[in-house]
């Protein structure tokens, strides 16, 4: 689904199509009286609901996440009124409605497909498949552009057979429980990931 | 312990669809509301992938997570970052990665051991490495089980304009070097002469985590040509702190560059804030730079030392 950019200040918050102007401004003004913080929550809300939706098995899940943030938006334009503090109940329930339209859609399509494709079937990756090349080289340049200590925790983390072993010596080298230590690597794992998904974006793919 | 240990069955059950749907209602819900959990569920999930491609998990627990987290686009693109990372983490590094030591503060101060203490647990890692952003220049010195060929690159490629409110330089400082220019940065725009010569950057990205056995002051190799140095600080569990107060002193001459209202901004790393401070005021020393958050009191601190390349 494409989003219109909508300025909301500092933070560039993204309208999903098919909500209006209104709406869209009345879910930031419930979600923060300061537009950026507004912005800023609204962004947070609607990554979260698309892994959630993710998490759920959804395909489109950020057209899913999209869908509920509008249903949500409307019902603010129409006068509903949330806590701002704790918003995230309602979303969560609006959320759950349009995963049980998926489920609904599925069904009936399930039964209508009348076939055995139906759960898609699984990836799975041959055994000795190794990371393409080109994944590999954006790693390493992503790697790079991390601070070192950053980059080394990261490796530390993924190092050797015995991770569960290494994670939990790694733990206790920081002093820090292991869930902090997972906290703290998947903070960089994740600036990584963006970068090797834009890097992966840029870069022609030599195999195609 | 154990509400970790509930927690991360909890979160495991639910990633691999086993949990039920009242509790999976109750969790999503949890989910939304709590960052730190929301991460960890994130953490968990990039483990599972992991250890799926490295053939940890029993037949029927490995298809399970395939087609729970890997059958979407962006989950094969995890798994695929998932094994790459296994696959770069396990290269025979010739120098085996330093140990990382906590967060390291000059002086505790009861007042702010929350916020840092929750920074530190926030993943608050600052790094130091060095980068001279001239194209040509090779890259060195660089650390950690990866052979790695670049470094962080400047936040704005472009010349900066002056800043909106000077910094200041404290008087008794150096008044900046007279900028060298290389060659290439002059060459080939028609409109060269018309337009302000953009400055030369050396960058450097700072952190105050040590890595064990590597306590030495970062060196920050700034060559003669570089008109402004860079100073990257990785704002990470930070971001909300709104602005910042910044300082750079010098063990001589004290403080030798200072600005207050600084905004963080998004790098291609990640969030930081972002110093331009004129190479000529860092002549060769031993320096810090104080990080003061929003309406904190203390600083964060973290020293490097400059020394000239030549060339």
């Amino acid at each position: 689904m494409t989003r219109d950019k909508e300025d909301t200040g500092a933070i560039r918050a993204v309208r999903p199509r098919g909500l209006t102007r209104e709406g869209f401004d009345a879910l930031l003004a419930c979600l923060d009286p300061d537009r950026d913080k507004a912005g800023e929550r609204y962004e947070m809300i609607r990554r979260k609901l698309v892994r959630l939706f993710e998490w759920r098995g959804c395909d489109g899940s950020e057209d899913l996440a999209d869908e509920t943030i509008n249903r949500v938006a409307r019902r603010m334009e129409e006068g509903l009124e949330l806590k701002s503090a704790e918003p995230y109940g309602y979303f969560c329930g609006v959320a759950h409605l349009v995963f049980k339209e998926v489920l609904r859609r599925s069904s009936r399509e399930f039964r209508a497909l009348e076939s055995g494709e139906w759960p898609p079937p699984i990836y799975v990756p041959e055994e000795s498949e190794e990371p393409a090349d080109r994944g590999l080289e954006c790693l390493r340049h992503c790697l790079a552009r991390v601070p070192g200590e950053q980059r080394d925790l990261l490796l530390r983390y993924h190092q050797g057979d015995n991770n569960i072993g290494n994670r939990k010596a790694l733990a206790r080298e920081l002093d820090i429980p292991l869930n902090a230590l997972r906290i703290r690597v998947h903070r960089v794992r994740r600036k990584v990931e963006a970068c090797v998904h834009d890097c992966l974006s840029r870069v022609p793919d030599s195999s195609r | 312990m154990r509400q970790n240990q509930m927690d991360d069955e909890l979160l495991r059950s639910y990633l691999l669809g086993e949990l039920p749907e009242p509790e999976a209602d109750r969790l999503e819900q949890r989910l939304l509301a709590e960052d730190e959990l929301f991460d960890l569920m994130e953490a968990l999930e990039a483990e599972l992938l992991a250890a799926s491609s490295r053939g940890e998990l029993a037949p029927a627990e490995r298809e399970r997570v395939l087609r729970r987290l890997a059958s979407s686009p962006q989950g094969r693109e995890r798994l695929a970052l998932a094994k790459a990372l296994n696959t770069v983490a396990d290269v025979p590094s010739k120098q085996a990665p330093s140990p990382i030591l906590p967060f390291r503060r000059r002086a505790a101060a009861p007042k702010a051991v929350f916020q840092w203490a929750a920074l530190a647990a926030a993943g608050l890692l600052m790094v130091a490495g060095l980068s001279w952003f001239s194209r040509k220049t090779p890259q060195e010195g660089i650390s950690g089980p990866l052979a790695v060929h670049e470094r962080p690159a400047p936040a704005s490629p472009v010349a900066p304009a002056p800043e909106e409110s000077p910094a200041s330089p404290t008087p008794g400082a150096q008044p900046p070097r007279e900028p060298q220019r290389t060659p290439e940065c002059l060459a080939g725009k028609d409109d060269a002469a018309t337009k302000r010569p953009e400055p030369v950057k050396a960058v450097l990205a700072l952190s105050l985590t040590t890595l064990r056995g590597a306590e030495d002051i970062e060196e920050f190799p700034l060559p003669p040509g570089a008109d402004i140095a860079e100073i990257q600080i990785d704002l990470e569990g930070l971001e909300d702190s709104g602005s910042f107060h910044a300082a750079v002193r010098s063990k001589d001459k004290g403080t030798i560059w200072e600005k207050s209202g600084l905004k963080s901004r998004r790098l291609d790393w990640g969030t930081a804030l972002v110093l331009d401070v004129p190479a000529g005021l860092l002549t060769p020393g031993e320096y810090e730079v104080a990080v003061t958050a929003g309406t904190e009191t203390e600083a964060m601190i973290k020293e490097f030392k400059v020394v000239s390349v030549n060339g």
